[in-house]
């Protein structure tokens, strides 16, 4: 193989082509502005995107941190850290129960004299006392008593003083006083209380109370005393047999109280339930609103589109509300909306093109793609086929939209109108998502066939519409007259977050700005 | 300030004509240029069309060191090169015909070339040989480029780079010599 010189082949190459020209063709600086100028209104379009979204989201914030700001409770100003300042504060309720667990009252009994002592007690007594002696005994035991200790009871018509001796007297009261010394040194303190009951004790030493308290720190007694039990001594005995006696000076106290809640906080308390009912509210209202679309186009075959413009329209809806708590609330409804549209260039024409395997015309716009009616047209479309058309008036569209929404009211008062009707003012802020489908899309036009043939035509079958989402933010005012009725007006801005369109080399997204007015009727007064 | 200077200056000022008048200064060269990259006329329109946007939007950053129009000759050529990358369908979908490229060739001088052939021919001769044939011979005999520059604009092998520039010369040798040989 015989090889062959680079550099001559290259320098060759060189010196033929380099430096020359070839005239582009006249149109082509033409096609340059055309695609320069998409470029810019493409990279606009993005810019005003991104704007917006950083706009949205700076105003999500804003709003965000007002209402954490509005949230959060006024903080006492900062201690120094060495000082701990704890404030707690605990919510108890009056229908908590408290249990008390007291010291048990222990019955003694005291040692019996000798069978002497007895007999000779008995004795220097009368067998048998009546009411009226033992009443007189008491006094006088009493006034015995108090010359000895004052800390002792003694029970009616148990013991006839009378006939005794005070030696006895003094030595019945040694033997109560040791014992009743042995039991003070346990700190039982107890009032007891007998009664007498045909010549029986019945005794309630041992007891147990229940009472309920209040979380005030206060702690009120119900004296609820159950007597566990009774006992009864025999009249032979009871001579030696002394409950506790009340000690003076020693008020009445609880050892130790063991406080159990089942309801530590306010959580778990039991819920007042308000009836759905209660809380249902229905409203109607309408919304004159002003348009607007963003088209954005992001590649050239989108130019072949109307750069058409949304007018105001109108909006009417009903929807239901239902109260969740004091302040928030959630709606939902349906609301039905008519907007027009055109592009302000009402004559353009049209050339045919193949459409589903025939010729026919189609009319673009950034709101959808509708068919020409060609039924009635007089010349034969073919190719390079040219009408005119001219849209009569505006193309109106119609649809359906169901938000949701959340409503927050910030502020309310109420007051008496004239001192007799009661209002009340509202204010409050709403945050919605919707859902729009577009149910019809109409206009009238006439078309105009180079023949010189005119006649008019109807739009209705517009295509690549599809149903979107956005969202809107509002804020509204609401005055209640009476218990049931209100009227409110809200501003709200909508702004779309899906296209309208589908199947389009555009994206379509409407926005508009409109104050609802309407009416809301409770279900239930309130 | 020369006429380039005050027309540049006038274009960031945003003065449409001044923008037109550039193009009209150029666009034929730069046409030339754009032909040798594509492979064929309307190719080399939409080259030059997306190159001339790319002169207009980068405007600013020219300096002025080095001459006007070679800088706007490198935007065409950084605008076939990102053409290049993109079309990666085209690339593999090249249905060139396979020849036999170590048949024994006839050496022919660059005066033969010169006096023998035309722009025309030569022109057509590079659009078709396959995209990265002509690529790197348009890098290297035109641009300048050494094959480590090539090899990283083109994301290939050095090796593959000079490789693919001595089969595109021997296509070449051989298109010259069937055309010398046989001038009908």
């Amino acid at each position: 193989m015989a090889d062959f010189n680079d550099d001559e082949l290259d320098k060759g190459f060189r010196r033929v082509i380099e430096g020359k020209s070839i005239e582009p063709p006249a149109s082509l600086w033409a096609d340059i502005r055309i695609s320069a100028l998409e470029r810019q209104l493409i990279r606009y379009q993005s810019l005003t995107l991104w704007f917006k979204g950083a706009i949205g989201a700076l105003s999500a914030l804003l709003v965000g941190t007002g209402y954490f700001i509005y949230q959060t409770p006024k903080i006492a100003p900062l201690l120094p850290k060495e000082v701990s300042v704890v404030t707690k504060t605990d919510t108890v309720f009056v229908t908590q129960k408290v249990y008390v667990d007291r010291p048990v009252f222990v019955y003694a009994k005291s040692t019996p004299p000798t069978p002497n002592e007895f007999a000779n007690n008995l004795n220097q007594s009368e067998a048998a006392n009546d009411v009226a002696e033992a009443d007189n005994n008491l006094t006088k035991g009493t006034e015995r008593d108090s010359e000895t200790t004052n800390a002792r009871f003694r029970p009616n018509g148990l013991l006839k003083n009378s006939s005794r001796t005070k030696k006895d007297t003094d030595k019945a009261a040694t033997l109560s006083d040791n014992f009743f010394n042995g039991l003070a040194g346990r700190k039982q303190k107890q009032n007891a209380f007998t009664e007498n009951s045909n010549g029986n004790i019945k005794n309630t030493n041992f007891l147990k109370q229940k009472g309920e308290g209040q979380s005030n720190g206060t702690i009120e007694i119900n004296h609820l005393a159950e007597e566990n039990a009774l006992l009864r001594i025999e009249l032979g005995s009871v001579d030696f047999l002394e409950p506790m006696p009340i000690q003076p000076g020693l008020t009445f106290g609880i050892p130790r109280i063991n406080f159990h809640s089942s309801a530590k906080t306010a959580a778990s308390l039991p819920k007042i339930k308000v009836p759905l009912v209660n809380k249902l509210s229905v409203s109607a209202y309408v919304m004159p609103k002003g348009n607007n679309i963003d088209v954005r186009r992001g590649e050239p075959n989108a130019f072949k589109y109307g750069n058409e413009e949304l007018g105001p329209g109108v909006a009417a809806g009903l929807r239901a509300g239902i109260k969740l708590t004091d302040r928030w609330s959630v709606l939902a409804g349906v609301e039905f909306d008519v907007t027009h549209f055109g592009d302000g260039n009402h004559r353009q024409l049209l050339t045919a093109e193949l459409i589903n395997g025939t010729y026919g015309y189609l009319y673009r716009t950034a709101l959808g793609t509708v068919e020409i009616p060609t039924e009635k047209l007089v010349a034969p479309i073919q190719v390079g086929s040219v009408i005119g058309l001219e849209i009569r008036g505006s193309i109106h569209r119609f649809g359906l939209t169901v938000p949701l929404s959340v409503r927050y009211d910030v502020w309310s008062k109420r007051f008496r109108f004239l001192q007799q009707v009661p209002m009340k003012v509202q204010f409050y802020g709403l945050l919605s998502g919707y859902w729009q489908i577009p149910l019809l899309q109409e206009g009238h036009v006439e078309i105009f066939e180079n023949t010189g043939w005119q006649l008019p035509g109807e739009l209705t079958k517009f295509q690549n519409l599809h149903s979107s989402f956005g969202v809107n933010i509002g804020i509204g005012t609401e005055l209640g007259i009476g218990k049931r009725f209100h009227v409110f007006a809200e501003p709200t801005y909508t702004q779309g977050i899906t296209s309208v369109v589908r199947g389009m080399p555009l994206r379509s997204v409407t926005n508009s700005f409109g104050v609802k007015v309407g009416t809301k009727w409770n279900i239930k007064k309130q | 300030m020369n006429e380039e200077q005050r027309l540049i200056k006038a274009c960031l000022n945003g003065d449409g004509t001044a923008f037109e008048a550039i193009y009209r200064r150029f666009a034929a060269k730069m046409l030339a240029v754009c032909h040798r990259y594509a492979h064929d006329k309307d190719q080399a329109k939409d080259l030059l069309q997306e190159g001339f946007i790319n002169v207009f939007e980068s405007l600013s950053k020219f300096k002025g060191e080095g001459s006007f129009e070679g800088w706007i000759r490198r935007i065409m050529v950084l605008t076939a090169l990102e053409h290049y990358r993109k079309n990666t369908r085209e690339r593999e979908s090249y249905g060139g015909t396979v020849e036999n490229l170590y048949e024994e060739f006839h050496p022919v001088s660059a005066d033969d070339i010169y006096s023998q052939m035309n722009f025309k021919e030569l022109i057509s001769m590079i659009q078709e040989l396959s995209p990265a044939y002509k690529m790197v011979f348009n890098l290297y005999v035109f641009e300048g480029m050494k094959h480590e520059e090539i090899a990283q604009k083109l994301s290939i092998s050095v090796g593959t780079s000079k490789s693919n520039l001595a089969d595109a010369r021997r296509i070449l040798q051989k298109k010259i010599e069937k055309v010398m040989l046989d001038p009908k």
